[in-house]
């Protein structure tokens, strides 16, 4: 999955959009076939750009926790900050609005993660473990990086919220929908994988 | 190990991976607010879709202007309809100078970066920034070196490859550079295969950028085209259009391919041909 920065936008060119062109007819920017009229940002839009602002490092340092890579997380942000312009109408109360964000953001890590991305980080994983290379073995946060990022991508996102947002069980629930009964069973089921990885590892040789 | 030191040890490691003051990086943080114009909000009271130019298209009209800059902006409000023929046209802060043969393009941040001419010693090294919010322009950092003709490519991250031109009507190089609108200069990067005026450049959706045909000498055009990698920085040569192109226009469509169109080997229009795209269709 390529990078945003350095991939097309989708729907770079719908068929319901226009290409601008300059005189030497390189592609300026793409825009709706029935666009925006040109004015300064509407009240609605500095309210969302203002709590964008607000929550932008922190939104972009849970995505670093779920989905590590620097570039997909930030792919990642800026599409959930996409969604939440979409879906702005549906924020009823502006101090509501990082758990709201927070699901959004959430989600679109997930479904990165589901992408396909993890395909490369699970053999690394599976070669750490199974050759017994010292010198992978001998690092300790990589070994830890290689069990989480082996784990279903829902059981990563509640690791995340866990133990790097500190967040209680009923608070991860109401950001992801699901039953506080689901996350304790993830987090259960995810602490589970970790340990058997760790084991494996730790059973083949390392230096610890 | 038990839960609890297994739940300490990924504390630990959430904390050493990602610091408390890590911050997002300048290019997501400038992509930010773009969204609310280019992304439509669902529950817009009554919509502004359908009226008017938007600021893209304003921009566009900025480059299309060659020494006046004038934006087509603000309409009637209310407009009856999607219909432009309500539009109207309002001046705007004049540039420095005077330009032709010039390129502008729209950057992220909503500005738009104007970037070589013609003038009365050959074509300077100075580029402009205008600024929408206040209608005024400004210079930014010069290039490496003085171009008209020559084309803007803004990229998916955010840069802007100025590639090809002349400093006289003969002159033409095959340098390239790229803008950073985050520190307002520029750097060289990979210089093309051959030195192109009177070429286009055109955005692929795989984030290279199709460079072709140019003017050549004697007036005999040049059929060559050729890509650009911005990861590497570097052009590699692809395969020839079926006709000589100077002056034409290059259009990536909808389903990935570039159309190319016109221009001609001198100074009379001669041909219109379809050349394959490059890269994979856009994500639908």
């Amino acid at each position: 999955v390529p990078s945003r920065f350095t991939r097309a936008r989708e729907g770079f060119a719908s068929p319901d959009r226009h290409v601008i062109v300059s005189r030497s007819s390189e592609v300026i920017e793409i825009a709706d076939r029935r666009p925006a009229v040109v004015e300064q940002p509407t009240e609605r839009a500095q309210a969302f750009l203002r709590l964008a602002d607000h929550h932008l490092d922190a939104a972009y340092r849970l995505a670093r926790a779920i989905l590590r890579d620097a570039t997909d997380a930030q792919d990642a942000t800026h599409d959930a900050f996409e969604q939440a312009w979409r879906k702005w109408s549906t924020l009823r109360d502006p101090s509501r609005f990082e758990p709201w964000f927070d699901r959004i953001l959430v989600n679109t890590c997930r479904d990165r993660l589901r992408s396909g991305r993890r395909a490369a980080t699970d053999i690394s994983v599976e070669v750490a473990i199974t050759t017994g290379d010292p010198f992978a073995q001998s690092h300790d946060r990589d070994l830890l990086a290689n069990a989480i990022a082996a784990l279903p991508p829902e059981h990563r996102v509640v690791v995340a919220l866990r133990y790097y947002r500190d967040l209680p069980v009923e608070e991860i629930a109401s950001r992801l929908d699901i039953p506080p009964g689901t996350v304790h069973s993830r987090l259960h089921y995810a602490l589970k994988r970790l340990h058997a990885s760790l084991d494996a590892a730790d059973g083949k040789g390392t230096t610890r | 190990m038990t839960d609890h030191e297994l739940e300490q040890r990924l504390r630990s490691w959430y904390r050493a991976e990602i610091p408390g003051d890590e911050t997002a990086p300048a290019a997501l943080r400038s992509s930010i607010p773009a969204i609310p114009v280019t992304v439509p909000s669902a529950g817009r009271r009554g919509g502004t879709r359908g009226r008017g130019f938007t600021l893209l298209a304003a921009a566009a009209l900025v480059a299309l202007l060659a020494g006046t800059a004038i934006v087509g902006a603000r309409l009637l409000d209310p407009l009856p309809g999607p219909s432009a023929t309500a539009a109207t046209w309002t001046a705007t802060g004049s540039m420095p100078n005077s330009h032709v043969n010039h390129t502008a393009t729209l950057l992220p941040d909503g500005r738009v970066l104007m970037v070589g001419a013609y003038d009365s010693d050959g074509a300077p090294a100075s580029a402009e920034l205008y600024d929408p919010s206040t209608g005024s322009w400004k210079a930014t950092g010069d290039m490496t070196r003085g171009r008209a003709e020559h084309t803007a490519t803004l990229l998916l991250d955010g840069r802007v490859l100025v590639a090809g031109g002349g400093d006289s009507g003969t002159a033409r190089t095959n340098t390239a550079e790229l803008y950073d609108p985050s520190t307002g200069s520029w750097t060289a990067t990979g210089d093309m295969t051959e030195a192109r005026s009177g070429h286009t450049a055109t955005l692929l959706p795989d984030g290279r950028v199709l460079v072709a045909g140019a003017g050549g000498d004697n007036g005999v055009a040049s059929a060559t085209a050729e890509l650009y990698d911005p990861r590497t920085g570097t052009w590699t040569a692809t395969a020839n259009m079926m006709e000589r192109h100077s002056y034409h226009t290059s259009t990536l469509l909808p389903d990935g391919t570039v159309l190319v169109a016109g221009g001609g080997e001198s100074i009379a229009p001669s041909c219109t041909s379809r050349a394959p795209g490059r890269g994979p269709p856009p994500r639908r």
